[in-house]
């Protein structure tokens, strides 16, 4: 018996639910979205299975290799040079045909092919047909059906790619393309051959096909080989973009040939997913339901957790109370009692908020509505200058901003992907929930969940016109065109909502109980000394801190403990509430924070709004100036989106601060 | 309705939709345009004088509340005026009117739990004079309607008709 250790690689369209076949597969917990684009970096897991060590490796979802955008870019090298043993193409059993083009360009790439054909339960349950023993015959490839939600058919394509491995050879079937493109292929193919230091991993028929279509990433592939003179001159004798137009014809050509053969669509009937595609994205009444179903969702993110915060808040009170009058000496129970648990349960009050948030965002995305809601936005979004699938990151960044601004990576245009980068900061993520919560709900009182909704929206606002001006002035040029394809709707399962929940409330927790523990302790220190002074008071370091910086923000209404809060909160922007809660942490312990801001006249109903408006803008977190300058790839845009988003900040605040002064607020 | 030959079965029936989305759909907007008269008056002119009948039909004046009462009754209205002009699809509008309507009452059934808690169980002084009727308003007792048509969907709005599997003799 051969080698036990088996590679296989998890390639297709996007939402076909590789991801959910993965987590399957390997029992891990990776996001899983219903919309196109979630995947946007390769995972990678294990399984034992009949004594095989299993690797199996989740790619991005693309509709085709060509290697017109990142994403593309990264599963087909990764097929190509990395070689696993078996390559599984998961299909949308209900859309097969949208399916089959990938597999015509697989079917191309020399791997062995393994086809599983998920979502079946949807296929059957409309009453289509599928022959399974038909498939295999026409794509020469082992076919499996399974239903990755329900775990089915796991077992049977784990037998089938031991079976496929133990095999060694294949034999697959291609495309032809007519005998003048045939000719050309062999031409190149035999013009490639005599390159003897050539990259074996690349099927020569594959690389000749890509050059005949114009693919630049193959092209720069072979441009240091000797013969790539040669290559260009027969090239540039043909007219490339017929050649290109004419292979994508036969590949449909061929899928349309063997498709009927394949299965047979039930009557189509207006289902209920048509029913409601036809409502949410009409012309007038789509963006006014996605506003409607945003505010039900702050309203509810606010008024169905306030009773709990309520609870975790009396508990923390308690156990201040207890910590400040037990611990000795009288410092360490202020570093306790005034910084730990006023610092960092300031930031835990919050945690049923969060949990419900991402809740509400998991129910959202699962059940496919986020995705027509970029839809909707397409249009408005061209004409503003932006691509419509930046929408996407956008939505996602009410999360967070980190995987939303790596999502930008399924945007082809890099023109487009750079604005989209830029902008998403913007985008109210949950970290700055605590602070609308903590001062919409000690202002606005039962108006605090139409306050953070109109946060939100000026998050979105700010966004698209940032991206606006982008356009036109650092960054011209035209969007390019959008095709998105609208994942049908889904009863999203509530295991999928749940751990979404519980994977994000936590990292939530799990931040306050580090960075923002450490971000509270030095606050203390800085408020407790030098040694002797009041704790917290103006003598103190953080009151020379905060008063150094007070005239650059004075205009924007604030006092100089907002003022540290929020140089703080350029770490994370939880620290914006928990230092707050270090600073007014002084005193009787039995006050909430929200009753303590209330009674300082430092803060007016009208500088909380400032305040929210600047923290929302003010400038991206440190994990996601890293992101930044990761995924573009420089330093000068990175200090840009820096910049530009203090200047856009003040200037926000500056607004309403003083025009709701001049209004007599 | 206009009948051409053999289109005669092919038109579905939609009156039952219609005539659910004419009722409900007026009664939202009635109720919103009330609500929003109520939340300006309040603004504007001050708690003291009341909008007529808000007070019976439980109208807070809550101004984006009234948006989302008028915007579903306005999704059941312009399914109305589809269905009327021979578009069957319009029933789309009403199921979907009927699905906005449960959500937002859903929303505002939690909401009012979350006060419940608030009143009874952390005995907020806020809150002192809460009663579960106070969280009731027409966002919430109109759904009832709503609910209704959702179970029954099948029997009432479908047209009955054949399903089944398309040219099966062709491959097999
Ligand atoms: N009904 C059904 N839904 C599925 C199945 N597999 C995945 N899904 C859903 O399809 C959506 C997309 O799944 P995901 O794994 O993120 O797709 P990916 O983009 O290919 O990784 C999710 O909402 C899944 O819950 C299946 O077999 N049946
Ligand atoms: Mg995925």
């Amino acid at each position: 018996m051969g080698n036990r250790e088996i590679k296989i690689a998890l390639t297709g369209n996007p939402n076909v639910g590789k991801t959910t076949l993965f987590n399957a597969l390997t029992g891990s917990r990776q996001h899983v979205g219903n919309w196109p684009g979630v995947t946007v970096e390769k995972k990678s897991g294990r399984v034992s299975y009949k004594g095989y060590d299993i690797e199996v490796i989740d790619l991005p979802g693309t509709y085709s290799l060509t290697a017109y955008s990142i994403d593309e870019i990264v599963a087909r090298d990764f097929i190509i040079e990395e070689k696993p043993d078996i390559v599984i193409q998961v299909v949308d059993a209900s859309n097969l045909e949208r399916n089959l083009y990938l597999t015509t360009q697989l079917m191309e790439l020399g791997s062995q092919l393994l086809i599983v054909l998920n979502m079946c339960d949807i296929a059957e349950d409309r009453g289509d047909r599928l022959y399974l023993d038909k498939m295999e015959e026409l794509l020469a490839t082992p076919v499996i059906k399974t239903v990755a939600t329900q775990k089915k058919g796991i077992c049977d394509l784990l037998d089938k790619v031991i079976e496929q491995k133990e095999l060694e050879q294949h034999h697959g079937h291609e495309i032809g393309y007519g005998s003048e493109i045939e000719e050309k292929i062999l031409e190149i193919e035999k013009v490639l051959s005599e390159d003897e230091g050539r990259d074996r991993r690349y099927p020569l028929r594959w690389l000749s096909i890509r050059l005949l279509e114009g693919d630049s990433n193959v092209r720069a592939k072979v441009a240091k080989s000797p013969v790539y003179e040669n290559v260009m001159a027969i090239i540039e004798s043909i007219d490339q973009e017929e050649y290109e137009a004419e292979i994508a014809d036969k590949r449909y050509l061929a899928i349309n040939t063997i498709l009927p053969q394949m299965c047979t669509r039930a009557n189509e009937t207006l289902t209920k997913s048509d029913m409601v595609d036809r409502v949410l994205t009409n012309k007038y009444l789509g963006i006014p339901i996605f506003l409607a179903l945003m505010w039900g969702a702050f309203e509810l993110t606010f008024a169905f957790a306030t009773p709990f915060m309520d609870m975790i808040d009396i508990a923390m009170s308690w156990i201040s109370e207890q910590v400040s009058s037990s611990l000795r000496p009288d410092w360490l129970a202020s570093l306790v009692g005034d910084g730990i648990i006023g610092g960092v349960g300031a930031v835990l009050v919050f945690v049923p908020n969060i949990f419900i948030l991402f809740f509400l965002l998991s129910l959202l995305e699962g059940s496919g509505y986020l995705a027509r809601a970029a839809f909707i936005m397409d249009k408005l979004m061209y004409k503003i200058g932006m691509h419509g699938k930046s929408f996407i990151p956008m939505l996602m960044g009410f999360g967070c901003n980190v995987p939303a601004i790596m999502a930008a990576r399924s945007i082809e245009d890099e023109k487009d992907r750079l604005i989209t980068i830029l902008v998403v900061p913007f985008v109210s993520c949950g970290a700055r929930l605590p602070i609308y919560i903590l001062f919409a709900g000690t202002f606005f009182g039962r108006q605090a969940g139409t306050v953070i909704f109109a946060m939100y929206i000026l998050g979105i606002l700010i966004a698209i016109l940032s991206a606006k001006l982008l356009r036109e002035t650092v960054i011209k040029g035209k969007p390019a065109p959008f095709i998105m394809e609208l994942p049908p709707y889904r009863v999203p399962t509530l295991s999928t909502s749940l751990i979404h929940m519980w994977d994000n409330g936590f990292m939530y927790i799990k931040k306050a109980g580090t960075i923002i523990l450490v971000g509270v302790v030095i606050i203390w220190a800085l408020a407790s000394f030098p040694w002797g002074v009041e704790y917290g008071s103006e003598d103190s370091y953080v009151g020379i801190l905060g008063h150094a910086v007070e005239p650059l923000l004075e205009p924007l209404g604030f006092d100089w403990k907002i003022s540290v809060a929020l140089i703080f909160g350029l770490v994370a922007k939880e620290i914006v509430v928990a230092s707050l809660g270090v600073l007014y942490g002084a005193g009787d312990k039995s006050e909430a924070l929200s009753e303590r801001l209330m009674a300082d006249p430092g803060i007016t109903t009208l500088s909380s709004l400032s305040l929210m408006a600047f923290s929302l803008l003010y400038m991206p977190c440190v994990a996601t100036v890293g992101v930044i300058r990761k995924e573009t790839g420089s330093w000068k845009w990175t200090i840009f989106a820096v910049i530009y988003g203090i200047a856009v900040a003040w200037t926000m605040a500056f607004i309403i601060f003083q025009g709701g002064s001049l209004l007599g607020y | 309705m206009d009948i051409k030959g053999e289109n005669v079965e092919a038109q579905a029936d939609t009156r039952i939709p219609v005539a659910f989305s004419v009722v409900s759909g007026s009664l939202y907007v009635l109720l919103g345009l009330l609500q929003l008269l109520a939340g300006m008056n309040r603004i504007f002119i001050g708690p003291d004088i009341l909008v007529p009948l808000a007070d019976l039909l439980l109208v807070p004046a809550d101004i984006i509340g009234s948006f989302v009462l008028i915007l579903i009754g306005t999704v059941f209205i312009y399914g109305v005026i589809e269905m009327r002009s021979g578009i069957y699809e319009g029933v789309s509008y009403a199921y979907v009117g009927i699905l906005l309507s449960l959500i937002f009452a859903i929303i505002y059934l939690f909401v009012s739990t979350g006060n419940m808690l608030e009143a009874y169980i952390l005995r907020n002084e806020d809150f002192a004079e809460w009663t579960p009727l106070s969280d009731l308003k027409p966002g919430i007792y109109l759904a009832i309607f709503s609910l209704f048509a959702f179970i029954r969907w099948k029997d009432m709005f479908e047209p009955a008709k054949a399903k089944g599997i398309n040219n099966d003799q062709r491959n097999t």
